[in-house]
């Protein structure tokens, strides 16, 4: 890699006070290169929204998580920084948006007032100079006829919109990350292509990283460089996006991918499941491989937790014993046969 | 196809009345449903599916009859149900039946499963013995993959998946003939909605069960639906067997959704660079004409004036569009399909 931006380390969140023990990230390790999108993929529960809001720190002074390993950001580790300085990146370097936009803007500001604020924060610019570069973003985001739309309420745009002014308001610290937290799952499809396409272009633009928390492998496919798969707390797999999508080495990864009903497959009988359900990491985490419960390929030595190791290339990393001789279901064989 | 289908819509409209100002007088009509037909066969599954606000799950209600529909009829085995009483409407809802997004919210928190079974039999007065109840409880307990013991548990105690299984179990307890299943599996991640996808379909085929299956997904629509209705704005805009659908789209708003879909290949076709543009219009002020022609690519002058009607070209396909002609060699396919647009 060669411009490293954010180097994460052994990071592990886990519950303390009330339900004390349960680990929500389990040693999560994964770097992001400068101007690099980074897909975090999971199921809900898998620890994925956990890890990108704590290399951004908003749980760090939260009592009820504990947080440890190393979060470094340009050499410097994001763990061990005062608030002080951590206050002057969010926001600054580091911007994050959120799924939900109307529960993250102020619905008691205008739209323009809260990017100025962001502006006077983390610029010198004057009134006059903000209140053009504000100008500038929202054209920039997409917002029809900016001019007449700058001093409307949140409530007075669409959801689309609205998600819009929210990663406005991300770009008006120029960061060189943004977290994005499954950014358009409260979206329409057809929204949903706009945002993407529009996160891509700044991607370009702002030569910004970006670390994208998605539920959807679809979403993953049109906007990753690498995809990180969550299960349980831990990453399962890694690499770069079309080694892990064109062949999932890791058994979860490649029965998530089979039992996807997309609307490019053609309708079989019975869609490829995944048995039973994921683990309640509050009931403690299933000895071993997390997985095994749900594995058709578990043998004795899955009660031993396997290491994430490389396959022979090196970018692509499964956790799994098996790996990289997983003899594959018929299924799973035909879905990448699809796929191809 | 039988030649009397099991559920036939006729012109159904929806409007809700937008009140505001001194006295609440109504300042504004939303057309949530704008004259819509379809028929629905016994034992198939109907795909509706359209983004937020174009009055899909309105038009499931209407269909359940949890709304009165403001026009039109509904008839169901034989019967015009669409502006029934609740009271004469109640012999008949143990044959239409629902699924909700959320079965955490459609499911009574205080009651045990088994009691959740029960009671829309004891209902509609067709209780039975404890013990033919509770044999009921576990044979539909057993249909829907849980075991017996499950009948003990409160919805709280089990998985999002599990309650849904719940949600089906209720559903099927009075043997309906039709179950509306509004975004049955939205709320639910990926491996566990497969097994609910196909849970559907088993008991469709055990029980020749028609379904009227809403969903916002293009993809899980694709996997149950024999035909395919897309809404847009209140309208139907396009109705065409599943696969021909898939295989190409007609209507430009049909084509433009499929084409946002994401689809999990890096590689796919999908991903290009383009996106319609704009917001969906808001329903209370839909555009003159063809409701789409404020985003479609290649609207002409007719299509704000005049607004197409839902017409057939053939292989069971209707389209509502001014410029979808029907080829003369056997109905349009794939990318033939978008060939054969002419601008006027």
């Amino acid at each position: 890699m060669t411009d490293l931006l954010l180097d994460v380390r052994e990071l592990s969140v886990s519950l303390a006070g009330r339900g004390a023990g349960a680990t929500l990230v389990d040693g999560v390790s994964f770097s992001v290169a400068a101007g690099e999108v980074v897909c975090i993929v999971g199921e809900s529960g898998c620890g994925k929204t956990v890890t990108a809001r704590s290399i951004i720190g908003l749980n760090r002074t939260d009592p009820n998580f504990e947080l440890s390993g190393n979060v470094a950001f340009r050499g410097q580790n994001l763990l061990e920084l005062d608030e002080e300085s951590m206050r002057r990146l969010r926001g600054g370097s580091i911007a994050m948006i959120f799924q939900d936009p109307m529960s993250s803007l102020n619905p008691l500001q205008r739209i323009g007032a809260q990017i100025d604020e962001a502006l006077s924060i983390h610029t010198q610019l004057d009134r006059t100079a903000r209140r053009r570069r504000t100008l500038e973003l929202l054209a920039e985001v997409g917002i029809p006829s900016p001019d007449t739309r700058i001093d409307d309420y949140p409530h007075q745009f669409s959801g689309g919109m609205r998600q819009r002014a929210m990663i406005a308001l991300a770009l008006a610290g120029n960061p060189a990350l943004l977290i994005a937290d499954e950014p358009t799952t409260a979206l329409d499809v057809t929204m949903q292509k706009q945002i993407l396409l529009l996160i891509k272009r700044l991607r370009a633009e702002y030569a910004m990283a970006v670390i994208f928390i998605t539920h959807d492998l679809g979403v993953v496919a049109e906007i990753a460089d690498r995809v990180l798969v969550m299960y349980a707390g831990r990453c399962v797999e890694s690499g770069p996006v079309r080694d892990v999508l064109r062949a999932p080495q890791h058994p979860y990864t490649a029965r998530l991918l089979a039992s996807i009903p997309a609307a490019n497959r053609v309708k079989t009988r019975r869609l490829p499941t995944i048995k039973g359900a994921t683990p309640m990491l509050a009931d403690g985490r299933p000895k071993g491989c997390a997985f095994r419960p749900r594995c058709d390929f578990a043998f004795e030595q899955c009660s031993d937790e396997p290491p994430l190791a490389p396959l022979e290339d090196g970018a692509h990393l499964s956790r799994c014993w098996l790996v990289p001789s997983v003899e594959r279901s018929p299924a799973d064989l035909k879905i990448v046969e699809v796929l191809q | 196809m039988s030649a009397q289908p099991l559920l036939s819509v006729r012109g159904i409209r929806k409007l809700f009345a937008i009140r505001g100002g001194l006295f609440r007088r109504v300042k504004a009509e939303l057309r949530a449903v704008d004259g819509v037909s379809f028929d629905i066969a016994a034992g198939e599954t109907l795909g509706l599916v359209g983004e937020s606000g174009c009055g899909k799950s309105t038009l499931a209600r209407c269909v359940a009859r949890l709304h009165e529909p403001t026009d039109g009829s509904i008839v169901f085995e034989g019967e015009d149900i669409a502006h029934k009483s609740m009271r004469e409407m109640r012999p008949l809802r143990r044959r239409i039946q629902l699924v909700f997004q959320d079965p955490m919210a459609s499911l009574n928190p205080r009651k045990r499963v088994g009691s959740i079974l029960r009671d829309a039999s004891r209902i509609q007065g067709l209780g039975g013995s404890r013990q033919e109840e509770r044999d009921r409880v576990v044979e539909l307990l057993d249909h829907v993959g849980l075991a017996a013991a499950y009948a003990d548990r409160h919805p709280h105690e089990l998985s999002g998946g599990q309650r849904q299984r719940i949600g089906i179990a209720r559903a099927l307890a009075l043997n309906p003939r039709l179950i509306v299943a509004d975004e049955p599996v939205s709320a639910l991640d990926v491996s566990v909605q497969a097994q609910i996808l196909n849970l559907l379909k088993e008991l469709q085929e055990k029980l020749g069960l028609s379904i009227l299956f809403i969903s916002h997904d293009l993809g899980v629509i694709r996997h149950v639906s024999d035909r395919i209705g897309v809404m847009y704005l209140g309208k139907l805009v396009e109705l065409a067997p599943a696969e021909a659908f898939y295989q190409g789209p007609l209507h430009p708003y049909s084509q433009a959704l499929l084409a946002a879909v994401p689809m999990p290949d890096p590689d796919a076709a999908t991903h290009a660079d383009k996106a319609i543009e704009g917001d969906i219009p808001s329903p209370i002020n839909p555009p003159s004409g063809c409701r789409f022609h404020t985003r479609c690519p290649i609207a002409a002058d007719i299509c704000s004036r005049v607004e197409p009607a839902l017409e057939h070209h053939g292989e069971g396909r209707q389209v509502a569009c001014h410029l979808v002609t029907t080829s003369t060699t056997g109905g349009p396919t794939g990318a033939q399909a978008v060939r054969t647009f002419s601008r006027e």
